[in-house]
C-alpha cells in the first residue's frame, strides 16, 4: 500500500496486526489462489467478530455469489453452522447517469429450511462502497425474513457508505443496523475504492468470464446437505 | 397483452380534484415558471405523466405527450387523447395566486382544438395550495388544479399510486422492492429523456418501443419466441423437480431446493440459455443449473 493510500484509510477496532496483514496482501497483486486465501482469513476474522455478536438463536447469513465460497466460508468456519441459515443472491446491476447505481435481484438461494424470523441476519460482502448490492440483497431479504438484529460485515468499506445505506431505508429498519468493518478508506476513483480490496473482487479472484447466474460451491453444498437431511 | 384496464387515475387517486367555477376573472399576467428544466419537481410530474400514458396505452387509450409545445400559454406539459387536450401548468413556489397565471390560463381555454375538448390544469405541490385555489373566489372558471407531492420520491409514486398496480406487477412482480421501483421509474424517466421533443408531441407508443428490453418485456405488444423454444421447453418439462412458467414477459423458475430465479424473456441472456438447454439436454437439476 502506497504512503498516499495509508492516509486515506483509517482502521477500526477489529483491526487486528493478522487483519492488516490479510487487507494488504489483497493489495499486493497477489494471484487468485493468493487473493482467495487472503479473503478466506478476512472470513475468518470477521466471522470470529460476529459470533461475539450473536446468541444463540438461530441467525441467517446473506451472500453474493462470488463471496459465497471465500469471504463467506471463511465466516461460517468461525460460526455455528448448524444454527446458521444461508441465503445467496445474484443480482443485475443498473447505471443510470447522474444517479446511484441500482441492482434488481434475478436468481436467489435462500436455505429451504430459513425461518419465517430470526434473531440475526448477517449480510456478508467483501467491500461496501455504494451499498447498491447490500440495499438490494437487504430488500429481497426482508421481503421473505424478519429479522431482529441486522449485522453488515464487510472487511472494507468506503467513508459514508454507512450513512447511505442507513438513509436508503426507514428508520424501524435501519436503527437495527450495526456494522462490522476493519477498515474505512476515503478515495474512490471511477467506480473502485482506493485501496480498497484492491481492485474489482470478481477478477482479483479469478471469476471474471463465469456465468451470471453459476453456483458458488457452498450453495451446491448447502443444498446437497438440505436434500441429504430431507 | 397482460395488463388489465387501469383505475381512472384522477379519480382514484384523487390528485385531481374538479375547480369550482370562479367569479370575476382579473386581467392581470404577472408571469409564470418561466424554465422547469432539469426541475426535479417537474422531472418527477413528467414521469409520472408518461407512467400513467403507458398503462393506459396497454388498453389502447393512446396519447401524445409534450413539454413546452409551441404556441401555447399553458406548456410546461400537454398531454393530447383522442376527444381531449390536457395542459398543464407547474408552480412548485409556496406562494401562488391565480393571478399569476390568469391571463394564461384564460386565453388557453378560450382555445379550439378540431373534434376536441380542452382542459387546464394547474399543478401545485400541497393540499393545502390545492385547497386554497380550489376555494378562491379569483379561481379562473374552467380551469383544474392538480396536486403532485413535491417530496414524494420516485418510488414512492409507483409504490402509492394504485393505478399503477397492474404496470407494476406487470413488471417486476406483485412484492416489487424498492430497488425495483427504482429501475422500472429510472428507466422510464431516461428513456423519455432520450424521446422527448421540447415544442413537439411524441406519442407514448414512441416511449414503449424506446424503453430497454430487460426492465420492460410485459408492457411490450406481443411476445414472440425464441427460435425452437418450444423443443427447449419440452426438454425442460423432463426435468424432475424443475417448475417453470413463461409469464408476463419472464421465464421464472424453482428447483424446488431453494433456488428461484426469472429471465426476461425477451433478452439475449435468456436467447442464450435456450441454446444451451438444446445443446446440453440437460437430464437433472444438476445439469439445469450448470447452464443458466
Amino acid at each position: 500500500m502506497s504512503r498516499t493510500e495509508l492516509k486515506t484509510r483509517s482502521f477500526s477496532n477489529l483491526s487486528t496486526p493478522e487483519v492488516k496483514k490479510e487487507l494488504t496482501r489483497l493489495l499486493n497483486e497477489p494471484s487468485f489462489v493468493q487473493y482467495r486465501d487472503a479473503m478466506t482469513k478476512l472470513g475468518q476474522q470477521l466471522g470470529a467478530a460476529v459470533k461475539e455478536r450473536i446468541s444463540s438463536k438461530a441467525f441467517a447469513l446473506v451472500t453474493t455469489p462470488e463471496d459465497a465460497d471465500f469471504l463467506t466460508r471463511g465466516m461460517l468456519e468461525m460460526l455455528p453452522r448448524r444454527r446458521a441459515h444461508l441465503a445467496c443472491y445474484w443480482t443485475s446491476r443498473h447505471h443510470f447517469p447522474g444517479r446511484a447505481d441500482v441492482a434488481t435481484v434475478t436468481q436467489s438461494f435462500v436455505d429451504p429450511s430459513m425461518p419465517r424470523t430470526v434473531e440475526t441476519v448477517v449480510i456478508a460482502k467483501s467491500i461496501i462502497a455504494s451499498g447498491c448490492i447490500v440495499r438490494t440483497n437487504l430488500e429481497k431479504f426482508l421481503t421473505e425474513v424478519k429479522p431482529v438484529r441486522i449485522l453488515i460485515a464487510a472487511p472494507v468499506m468506503l467513508s459514508g457508505a454507512e450513512k447511505q445505506l442507513r438513509d436508503d431505508f426507514p428508520p424501524s429498519i435501519s436503527k437495527r443496523f450495526e456494522f462490522l468493518t476493519f477498515a474505512i478508506d476515503s478515495v474512490q476513483e471511477g467506480r473502485t475504492v482506493k485501496p480498497g480490496v484492491g481492485g474489482q473482487v470478481e477478477a482479483r479472484l479469478g471469476l471474471k468470464g463465469k456465468s451470471d447466474r453459476f453456483s458458488p460451491a457452498l450453495v451446491k453444498e448447502w443444498r446437497a446437505a438440505m436434500t441429504a437431511h430431507a | 397483452m397482460h395488463l388489465s384496464p387501469p383505475m381512472d387515475i384522477n379519480d382514484k387517486w384523487g390528485w385531481i380534484a374538479p375547480m369550482q367555477e370562479g367569479k370575476k376573472q382579473a386581467r392581470q399576467h404577472t408571469g409564470g415558471m418561466a424554465n422547469l428544466a432539469g426541475n426535479v419537481f417537474e422531472s418527477h410530474f413528467g414521469t409520472w405523466r408518461v407512467v400513467s400514458a403507458l398503462e393506459r396505452l396497454s388498453v389502447g387509450e393512446a396519447a401524445r405527450l409534450a413539454l413546452q409545445l409551441r404556441k401555447c400559454d399553458v406548456d410546461d406539459w400537454v398531454e393530447d387523447r383522442r376527444a381531449e387536450r390536457h395542459f398543464f401548468q407547474l408552480k412548485r413556489q409556496k406562494k401562488i395566486s391565480w393571478g399569476a397565471v390568469r391571463s394564461e390560463f384564460v386565453s388557453q381555454l378560450a382555445t379550439k382544438v378540431k373534434g376536441k375538448s380542452v382542459k387546464v390544469s394547474l399543478v401545485v405541490r400541497t393540499k393545502l395550495q390545492r385547497t386554497k385555489l380550489q376555494t378562491s373566489k379569483s379561481a379562473v372558471a374552467g380551469a383544474q388544479v392538480l396536486f403532485f407531492p413535491g417530496t414524494l420520491q420516485p418510488q414512492e409514486v409507483l409504490t402509492t399510486a394504485p393505478a399503477l398496480a397492474t404496470l407494476r406487477a406487470a413488471s417486476i412482480g406483485t412484492s416489487p422492492t424498492r430497488s425495483d421501483l427504482e429501475v422500472i421509474w429510472s428507466s422510464i424517466d431516461f428513456t423519455w429523456q432520450k424521446v422527448r421533443k421540447p415544442g413537439k408531441f411524441v406519442g407514448v407508443a414512441r416511449v414503449l418501443e424506446a424503453l430497454p428490453d430487460q426492465n420492460f418485456p410485459p408492457l411490450r405488444h406481443s411476445w414472440k419466441s425464441p427460435p425452437r423454444w418450444r423443443e427447449a421447453e419440452n426438454l425442460l418439462r423432463e426435468v424432475r423437480g424443475l417448475s417453470f412458467s413463461l409469464d408476463g414477459g419472464y421465464f421464472i423458475y424453482d428447483d424446488g431446493s431453494g433456488t428461484k430465479g426469472r429471465y426476461s424473456s425477451r433478452t439475449s441472456a435468456f436467447r442464450k440459455f435456450v441454446r444451451r438447454v438444446l445443446k446440453m439436454r440437460p437430464k437433472n437439476l444438476d445439469a439445469l443449473r450448470d447452464i443458466l
